[in-house]
């Protein structure tokens, strides 16, 4: 797949897909919105719901919760965050963290969640995959990814919310997902977290080249420049997950969104 | 129900979502109310002769809904309901079930009330350039084939997230579409009283609201 930087403007294809969306990521620790730097020293930010509501009037396209507790205890919390975000909110909402079963899912769809991202327990139990896949379809599975860097173009699968190493290469793991009905694949680059280092490409390209699902990157956003960096490579990713800037208010949704449109429109073509 | 303060009556608009168990019903309800439908959520047959319209919604695979829709008796009601007239909106796999048959997990048979069928989006000929299609889009429609819902501002951008979609017998029947990569997606369908949308107007923001205030008085 050619990923060198397109600017011919025919081989645009923007009308024909979906533009790379952003969405807000929403850290969730019981009823707190929280962000850490790098999985370590959290801190609490505010009430998720208000935050949520905030981005979504900024013209947000899609809200990623993930609970980082992950207990019986978080996921009320959740829940009632999540009935409160879609009472005010009419955009997509992906829920993620701790999720281990059908009914788990479920249940969070009820509550008001579209997609639900699963980490952990996919590597657990691979076929929880297909199962969820097989009851609500593929389109509603994130196969959610957290990548530490090992090596030059080497990443390795983080598991228990970065805490607990597999030992799994990440892009042998994105392909797994996708042969067990993933709809989308989210990768977190853990090193990046939190740092505003800015995305992670290589990451993002090695895992383009063997996924056909839509590619969403996180970890590491400082702004519109870090967007204009992907965005230079026609069809790379599908959206980015955007936490700390946005809650640390160093740029909004909209200086984001705006880099994206100016991205996705074609070349000028000089006149002669 | 009486809107004090409006100046009208509204005529008590008796929306019912049928709940037969599958996938997010509540932002579906929420739109609804803050659209000021007055809104049941059943998966009651006998609930469905009382309604003034009815919404069938829809996130998951063909199979199961219609195994869901068997299980709790409610095919003959909505079937009864759309060919007697009363508004019926499909969302989503909601649209899909409103086909004959899709190619999802085997062969299954839908609610035919439209011809045609649904496969997935990735299939030959004319393959999508990922196996899903999910994000925001400007619909494109025809003046030649023009829609008695939609408008001719109505063109989003609307939400989709689905890896399978409709392709209506009848041309006529589509009344938007969207391109993505090589593959034409059946965005909207309408035939008399029966509408599909296979995006989620619950998810699109303002533009998905209008449509959905729109259906009260449809």
């Amino acid at each position: 797949m050619d990923l060198a930087p397109s600017n011919r403007p025919e081989e645009r294809l923007s009308s024909q897909r979906p533009e790379p969306r952003v969405i807000a990521r929403l850290d969730l620790k019981g009823p707190n919105l929280i962000k850490g730097v790098q999985m370590e020293g959290l801190r609490i930010i505010g009430d998720p719901a208000l935050y949520a509501r905030k981005y979504y009037s900024q013209g947000v396209d899609e809200i990623l919760f993930i609970d980082t507790v992950a207990s019986l205890y978080g996921r009320q919390h959740m829940s009632e965050i999540l009935e409160e975000t879609v009472r005010e909110t009419y955009v997509p909402v992906t829920v993620g963290g701790g999720i281990s079963s059908v009914e788990d899912v479920r249940l969070l769809l009820r509550a008001g969640a579209d997609k639900v991202a699963i980490n952990t327990a996919a590597v657990r139990n691979p076929k929880l995959i297909t199962g969820i896949a097989e009851s609500f379809g593929s389109q509603c599975v994130v196969g959610s990814i957290q990548a530490k860097k090992i090596g030059d173009e080497k990443w390795e699968v983080l598991i228990e919310g970065g805490r607990e190493r597999t030992g799994l290469d990440v892009l042998q793991w994105a392909e797994d997902l996708l042969e067990l009905g993933v709809g989308e694949i989210l990768v977190t680059s853990v090193d990046r977290d939190g740092t505003g280092a800015g995305f992670d490409k290589s990451l993002a390209q090695k895992v383009r080249q063997i996924v056909d699902v839509p590619l969403i990157v996180s970890g590491g956003c400082s702004g519109p420049g870090d967007v204009l960096e992907l965005c230079l490579h026609d069809d790379l990713v599908d959206g980015i997950a955007v936490g700390y800037g946005l809650h640390y208010e160093k740029f909004t949704v909209g200086d984001l969104s705006s880099q994206i449109e100016e991205c996705s429109k074609p070349e000028r073509v000089e006149p002669l | 129900m009486f809107k004090a303060g409006t100046g009208r009556t509204a005529v008590t608009a008796g929306t019912l979502i049928l709940d037969y168990g599958l996938g997010n019903i509540k932002s579906l309800s929420e739109a609804l109310k803050f659209t000021g439908h007055d809104v049941t959520v059943s998966d009651n047959p006998g609930d469905i002769r009382t309604a003034n319209r009815l919404i069938l919604p829809g996130v998951g695979s063909f199979p199961s809904a219609m195994r869901m829709l068997q299980d709790r008796n409610l095919v003959s009601g909505i079937v009864g309901a759309a060919q007697s007239g009363v508004p019926l909106l499909g969302v989503c796999l909601g649209m899909q079930l409103l086909f004959e048959v899709s190619h999802e997990q085997g062969m299954t048979q839908g609610l035919s009330l439209l011809a045609g069928h649904v496969k997935p989006i990735w299939e030959e000929p004319d393959p999508s350039p990922r196996r899903t299609h999910i994000g925001w889009r400007i619909l494109e429609t025809n003046p030649d084939n023009k829609s008695n819902f939609l408008n001719s501002s109505d063109v989003g951008p609307f939400y989709f997230v689905h890896s399978f979609s409709a392709i209506p017998k009848s041309h006529f029947v589509e009344k938007a579409k969207v391109t993505f990569g090589a593959r034409d997606i059946t965005s909207v369908v309408e035939h008399e009283n029966i509408i599909g949308m296979q995006f989620h107007p619950e998810k699109s923001r303002s533009s998905g609201l209008d449509l959905l205030s729109r259906f009260r008085t449809f």
